[in-house]
């Protein structure tokens, strides 16, 4: 793309690239430390979610039995039907990613609308999800007025639950956000082979957001 | 000139389409596996190990390909695992803790487990009908790990005082039986 490069070139004798930062050496430095800093920000989100994962496997260890029967309050087919749309809008966001490496930009553009609408889908199940629990008063805390025995302290299991899936789907409204912000970029042309580290990030933080499904499905969902 | 050979080496890694498709499918099995075996009526200690030993083959998966961390500088793989070490450190030192409570001097164990309960009780109803029990409280430490576990200083030498006569304190003591006969 040769709007991106202008003709003259800098000190250094490299054409200068219209998104190239002057305190960055090349486009490659650029690149990569931006990517670092995009990692040392999922390191911490890691460590962010570890804390909560902590809380449920204390609590669990506490009421073993609590969460053998809570789990069986939760719909396993939806949560499956949001893993694989999740994994779903992993797949496309990783294609958009190729798209913007090989300068595609209508392939990168439709990759993005798919992870958009992936993400919208995810939020509407966990919508229906929510109402049922609410509807049920499986709620967190002082807030339990669920009918059904459960035994040992089920509000705990709903508190570790709506607090995880909850925080998670913040994530989620989050990836949202940004994933317009590059569909919107991309419309106007700034991402080709040259230049799309902005999407890589995106990216990362999606699969991680993904990630953190991964292991809440089957810790919240698949107990039994 | 020395910057044609550094750009050139920085041409985006491309990877095939099929490898993509790959793993996504590899992912829909391994989802679809989790989802049997929560069906198959396995002992609950059993399906949880195959649960995250699946989840983890997804996250390898995910990490490694999709978030191009095979081919990826080696410093972002050691921020990575810098950070799940550091989960891992946290979950099996507390849970270290956590299991082996009762174990210790059986008796304390078993006391300091009904207060500890109690107390959870405490965070998740707080006390609106019964603050049973006086002041009593000799063991400075039971105050001490109330204070610790709720934040706050006072109204917890109500909590302190062993919950062991009223019929919560039993409660407790079942369920921590329960806790300690899985492990």
């Amino acid at each position: 793309m040769s709007s991106a490069t202008h003709a003259h070139d800098d000190a250094n004798g490299q054409a200068h690239h219209k998104f190239h930062q002057h305190h960055f050496l090349t486009m490659a430095q650029q690149a990569s430390s931006a990517k670092f800093g995009m990692w040392l920000f999922l390191g911490q989100e890691v460590l962010f979610f570890s804390g909560l994962f902590m809380a449920y496997f204390v609590f669990r260890a506490l009421y073993p039995d609590t969460w053998l029967h809570s789990a069986e309050h939760l719909n396993k087919t939806m949560g499956g039907i949001n893993t694989v749309v999740l994994l779903y809008s992993s797949l496309t966001m990783a294609l958009a990613v190729r798209s913007a490496q090989l300068s595609d930009k209508k392939g990168l553009v439709i990759n993005l609308i798919q992870t958009i609408v992936c993400a919208f889908i995810f939020l509407v199940v966990k919508y229906f999800e929510y109402s049922a629990k609410f509807e049920h008063g499986l709620l967190p805390g002082a807030a339990y007025h669920g009918h059904e025995f459960i035994p040992g302290r089920p509000e705990l299991f709903f508190t570790v639950y709506f607090t995880m899936t909850g925080l998670h789907g913040i994530h989620v409204v989050a990836g949202i956000g940004v994933l317009f912000w590059i569909l919107k970029r991309a419309i106007r042309g700034d991402f080709d082979s040259t230049y799309y580290i902005p999407v890589e990030n995106v990216g990362l933080y999606w699969h991680l957001v993904d990630l953190v499904w991964i292991f809440l499905f089957p810790l919240l969902y698949l107990v039994r | 000139m020395a910057n044609h050979a550094h750009e050139s080496h920085h041409e985006p890694h491309v990877l095939p389409l099929p490898v993509y498709y790959g793993v996504f499918g590899a992912l829909l099995v391994l989802t679809g596996l989790t989802y049997a075996v929560s069906f198959a009526g396995l002992p609950p200690s059993l399906s949880f190990g195959v649960a995250m030993l699946v989840a983890c083959c997804k996250a390898t998966l995910v990490g490694g390909v999709f978030m191009h961390l095979i081919w990826d500088e080696k410093l972002n793989i050691i921020v990575l695992a810098v950070s799940v070490l550091a989960m891992l450190l946290f979950f099996s030192v507390t849970m270290m803790d956590e299991l082996s409570r009762g174990l210790i001097l059986p008796e304390e164990g078993t006391l300091y487990r009904q207060h500890e309960l109690s107390t959870l009780n405490e965070i998740a109803n707080p006390p609106a009908a019964e603050h049973g029990g006086g002041h009593e409280s000799g063991k400075a430490e039971h105050k001490a790990v109330a204070g610790a576990a709720e934040g706050s200083g006072s109204a917890h030498a109500a909590v302190a005082a062993p919950a062991a006569g009223s019929g919560e304190g039993s409660a407790a003591a079942h369920a921590a039986g329960s806790g300690s006969g899985q492990h």
